[in-house]
């Protein structure tokens, strides 16, 4: 079997499963310096690729949630330093939205160096907590859980009790006391760990047209709009409206 | 040998009293004289306890007449609703009898003063039952913060989840016995101050306790009743900043479903997935630390009856920590010393930042936690 090595291996294999071609050029650049997240472009046009919504856990989350009729979601994350704080809570104020079917009305945020908690609430009268850290060090994995709760149910990316993301496969050998780990997710991508799975699947369901990246760049725009919010409640130690 | 130490216990109905008692009926240098409590709760306990749950201890239905009948009584556990407790508290203070408090003395600050003073006029004991501060786990997060590892500290996050004790104890959720009044959490709300913020102090505790920082500011939101039928908050969440400039975010909400059943008195309450979760966050400059201070040395398990899937963590024996707990009260006794592990004067400081906490729901602003 060949091993995938990179997102674009990723996105052709993927292709090549469902025997698609894609009917436009496309390049794939991760986040760098002030991006808000990786970038897509397709025929020479810039998209914000939302991958996370592709994320198995995550897209179960937003899945089931609606029969659960939410009531609230906490969203605890931390990652990486270089990472830093407004990538990440670009990203999860998108999670919590799309999970949650509801945009933030309002925010209040304290913030103190690496780390920002923020309370959100929603138009459909949902609360949203976020605790967000980029205290990691680059390349560990993302710590944290996402969790809802609703009338009828809840839903969670942690198992009860559980503290670290678990793995697929844990390798442990009489030469060192930490286990090594592999989480292979798609047998057609195998070689990618999980992140970068979840973005070859943003890139190809773009590319098949399974998604509309225009929706993307709307929800970009609101995102924004949000994260302006948290900047000024940090600044004014008042709820601010989006 | 000792003199044994005549106790007694009051109320009943705080759902911790069951452990206190169990763990006051192990210790030798205990003697439990006398319960008074309403005569449900007596049902209750011998359902749930063993009809010899009461043995050789005197029952009364009325606190004034326990106490009268019985002036040997030494030390008496208040387990009255929270609306209760100062009038326990006064009647045992004013004999001179310590007192084994239940987390939450009150949360209205004349009636807290109130208890400070008859504590230093009766120069009484006041042992409070909060029983984070008996994890392990809290003293390892302590040394590591000490250590530096985790480089500057930046955030303190904290959950204690549990399952909504009203379905066996209805005062939970009567704001008047929980909170002590009937305040709405907004103006005009159907819902009233007494739920889960009310319930979990232990998180607020711990705060301070890790940190050695007060509470400066905390902005706070209840999201939308989970439960049918109930008037106190079920969701709580609280975001804040202590004076030495750590942000918090603690969520004492009652998260965790149990099955409807107001008359159950047996152990199985049927809960999902855990009874209770207590889990720490520590995000420093350098690093993320997360803890469980409530067991994690849990087994998943399916019930025998209604396969009921559960997740349980092994405790030492509820009956023990309790049991330790009064140990240290009767250390104190036999001294002549004071020195419960949370200090009674200081822990009107915690419930202050919770009563910020339902100020801001109700202002919907950011509120300074003073002194009241």
């Amino acid at each position: 079997m060949q091993k995938c090595r990179t997102v674009e291996d990723g996105v052709a294999a993927v292709l090549k499963v469902y025997e698609q071609t894609p009917g436009c050029t496309w390049a794939y650049r991760r986040a760098g310096e002030g991006d808000l997240t990786d970038v897509l472009t397709l025929d020479g046009k810039d998209y914000p690729l939302f991958w996370w919504r592709f994320d198995t856990q995550t897209s179960m989350l937003h899945e089931m949630a609606p029969s659960r009729e939410p009531c609230s979601m906490k969203l605890n994350r931390s990652c990486g330093k270089g990472e830093g704080l407004a990538r990440l809570t670009y990203r999860e104020f998108d999670i919590a939205q799309w999970v949650l079917r509801s945009a933030l009305q309002s925010v209040m945020c304290f913030e103190n160096g690496e780390a920002r908690n923020i309370l959100g609430t929603m138009e459909n009268g949902c609360v949203a907590v976020f605790e967000l850290a980029a205290a990691l060090c680059d390349g560990t994995e993302e710590q944290g859980r996402h969790t809802f709760w609703g009338k009828n149910g809840m839903g969670s990316d942690r198992v009860v009790s559980q503290k670290v993301p678990s793995q697929a496969t844990y390798l442990f050998t009489d030469d060192k006391t930490q286990a090594e780990t592999y989480n292979d997710v798609f047998r057609c991508m195998y070689g990618l760990e999980k992140p970068d799975v979840v973005r070859a699947c943003a890139i190809a369901e773009a590319l098949m047209g399974r998604v509309d990246p225009a929706e993307w760049l709307r929800a970009d725009a609101q995102l924004r709009r949000c994260l302006a919010a948290v900047e000024r409640s940090a600044q004014s130690g008042e709820k601010e409206a989006v | 040998m000792k003199d044994t130490i005549k106790v007694a216990v009051t109320g009943f109905v705080n759902g911790h009293c069951y452990w206190i008692y169990k763990g006051m009926c192990n210790e030798p240098e205990l003697e439990v004289v006398a319960a008074s409590f309403a005569p449900r709760q007596r049902i209750i306990y011998e359902d749930r306890m063993g009809r010899e749950a009461f043995e050789g201890v005197d029952i009364y239905y009325d606190l004034r007449q326990m106490l009268d009948a019985h002036p040997e009584i030494q030390v008496c556990v208040c387990g009255g609703s929270n609306a209760d407790h100062m009038e326990e508290f006064r009647l045992c203070a004013e004999r001179g009898i310590h007192v084994v408090s239940m987390k939450v003395p009150t949360y209205d600050s004349a009636e807290y003063n109130e208890m400070i003073r008859l504590a230093d006029e009766h120069h009484i004991l006041v042992y409070i039952e909060l029983e984070m501060r008996w994890r392990a786990t809290v003293e390892r997060i302590r040394e590591l913060i000490a250590t530096g590892r985790l480089g500057e500290i930046r955030a303190f996050n904290a959950y204690n989840y549990s399952h909504n004790p009203v379905w066996w104890n209805e005062w939970v959720d009567v704001p008047e016995q929980s909170y002590g009044k009937r305040i709405p959490l907004r103006p005009g709300s159907r819902y009233f101050r007494g739920g889960a913020l009310t319930d979990h102090p232990h998180i607020f505790d711990l705060t301070r306790y890790l940190f050695g920082s007060d509470f400066d500011t905390v902005y706070a939101e209840v999201a939308p009743q989970m439960r049918k039928g109930t008037e106190t908050e079920n969701f709580a969440y609280v975001i804040g900043r202590l004076k030495n400039g750590v942000i918090v975010s603690l969520d004492p909400s009652f998260a965790n479903r149990e099955q409807e059943r107001p008359r159950l008195h047996g152990l199985d309450l049927s809960r999902y997935p855990r009874p209770v979760q207590v889990e720490l966050e520590v995000v420093g400059s350098k690093g993320v630390l997360y803890a469980d201070s409530y067991g994690a040395d849990y087994v998943e398990c399916m019930t025998p009856d209604a396969l009921k899937y559960e997740v349980e963590a092994y405790d030492l024996a509820l009956d023990d920590q309790r049991r330790i707990f009064l140990r240290g009260m009767i250390r104190d006794i036999r001294a002549g010393t004071n020195t419960p592990d949370v200090d009674f004067r200081d822990h009107k400081k915690t419930l202050a930042a919770i009563n910020a906490a339902y100020d801001s729901i109700y202002t919907g602003r950011p509120v300074k936690v003073g002194e009241e």
